[in-house]
């Protein structure tokens, strides 16, 4: 790690907000794009023992995200027992969240709320979490992009 | 002595992070700016976990390219976090056996690693052992591949990461394959305004001021390998975050050559991320370059002799 205290280089690692629509046309919830500016970007997805999503300042349950990688959906439930499944430096990454109390709005403030082991051997995961958790924080407000200007 | 200087491109990883530079601008620029050869981080190699083939064909074209070599690949390894969570040195010996590999068809010269962190509950005495009995598996593997280890020692409140702590290990190793690379890092002057001397890895370890100078020199026997890092440049064109009037002397003096491998950090967001980190190299290889000029005795500066960046294996 380097010295300071951020873990990344921020900016645009969070862009393309857009809305998602029900099939009653009402908004069921928002999806966005992660790019992996991470320092020491290239492990696997059970490097995160912890992705949780907020919108709005409201938390989003876990069973309401998806990451999507490479076309493969990942419930982030299921992130930390990824041992094999690499995200590339630079690669780009959507999560979904569907959650009908999100509602129509011209910007969301989207935060990524994680928690990062900082003690490392880069080809295993740490999944029994012998090491100490540490907890980082990447927020963003983004204008939205309606299901409609999407299509 | 004749020393060579290279550049690790986590001197340009904003840049590259941010997609303002690409692999092979890296490499062009380090070469435009003088560098010897390049160190390349394993987050470059599209690791998944085997490397990426034409990732590595690839680097090794553009370095070759631009007139380059590849100093030594690093990897974001503690050794003794991978014998904590693989369970056993065999489990972890497997793990590293690719990346000697990557750096034997990168023909680089060193493997960069670091001992790393006892893990909870594993005293001192125990994470020493280990070490030790891992580094003859290290061993096996560096002269298998004619890949030296140099064992990173940037934090000097870690007891292993600690230039004191892995110069003691490979002192007591005894084997020409397993070396100390001093970082400058571990020399920090305490200074308003920097980044405290505490670390993410770290948050419990702290300290008030910057080792001694001795403490380097100590190191340069073991160390063919040596991490300059560099943070930000004053009007004088020098760094005021490192004694480096006394480590480069001690570097003048030592009886080996060495690499010097530059690492730029100010791009950092907690520092000066609004400076150019090309820029800012630039006055790292210049200002290494002033230190290098040796003293005749006079005390006139001479004439620097051509580097030879070819490495002489054990």
């Amino acid at each position: 790690m380097p010295i300071g205290s951020e873990h990344w280089v921020g900016a645009n690692m969070v862009s393309d907000l857009h809305e998602i629509e029900g099939p009653d046309r009402r908004v069921a919830g928002v999806g966005f794009t992660v790019t992996n500016r991470f320092f020491h970007a290239g492990r696997p997805l059970g490097w995160f023992r912890g992705f949780a999503v907020e919108v709005d300042s409201r938390a989003i349950s876990p069973d309401a995200v998806t990451l999507i990688l490479r076309g493969q959906r990942f419930p982030v439930r299921q992130l930390p027992t990824l041992v094999d499944v690499w995200w590339q430096p630079l690669e780009k990454a959507q999560v979904e969240v569907l959650d009908q109390a999100i509602t129509h709005a011209d910007h969301h403030q989207i935060a990524l709320v994680l928690e990062l082991p900082l003690v490392t051997f880069t080809p295993v995961v740490d999944v029994n979490e012998i090491y100490p958790i540490n907890p980082a924080r990447l927020e963003a407000v983004l204008p939205t992009t309606t299901a409609a200007e999407a299509h | 002595m004749p020393h060579s200087i290279s550049l690790n491109p986590w001197s340009f990883e904003g840049l590259l992070l941010s997609e303002s530079m690409t692999l092979g601008g890296m490499i062009e620029r380090a070469a435009g700016l003088g560098f010897d050869s390049i160190d390349i981080g394993d987050l470059w190699m599209n690791l998944n976990p085997n490397p990426d083939l034409a990732r590595l064909r690839d680097l090794r074209s553009m370095t070759r390219g631009n007139d380059l070599t590849v100093s030594s690949c690093w990897f974001w390894i503690d050794l003794l976090a991978g014998l904590a969570i693989c369970g056993d040195k065999r489990a972890v010996a497997e793990s590293l056996r690719g990346y000697f590999a990557i750096c034997e068809y990168l023909e680089a010269p060193y493997i960069t690693l670091q001992n790393g962190n006892p893990a909870p509950g594993v005293s001192h005495q125990q994470a020493h052992d280990s070490l030790l009995d891992l580094y003859q598996d290290l061993e096996k593997m560096a002269e298998d591949h004619n890949v030296v280890v140099a064992l990173e020692a940037p934090r000097s409140p870690a007891p292993f990461n600690s230039p004191q702590g892995t110069l003691e290990l490979v002192r007591e190793y005894g084997s020409p394959w397993l070396t100390v690379t001093p970082d400058f890092e571990a020399w920090r002057i305490p200074r308003q305004g920097m980044p405290p001397l505490s670390y993410p890895e770290n948050p419990g370890a702290t300290r008030l001021e910057a080792l001694a100078v001795d403490e380097f020199e100590a190191c340069l026997p073991f160390a063919p390998f040596i991490h300059a890092k560099f943070l930000e440049f004053n009007d004088s064109g020098t760094d005021p975050n490192f004694p480096l009037d006394d480590i480069f002397r001690a570097i003048r003096d030592s009886d080996r050559d060495h690499v010097i491998c530059v690492e730029y950090e100010g791009w950092i967001p907690d520092l000066h991320p609004e400076r150019d980190a090309v820029t800012e190299t630039a006055k790292a290889i210049e200002l290494i370059r002033h230190h290098l000029r040796p003293v005749d005795a006079q005390g006139a500066q001479v004439a620097l002799s051509t580097a030879d960046s070819s490495v002489a294996r054990p």
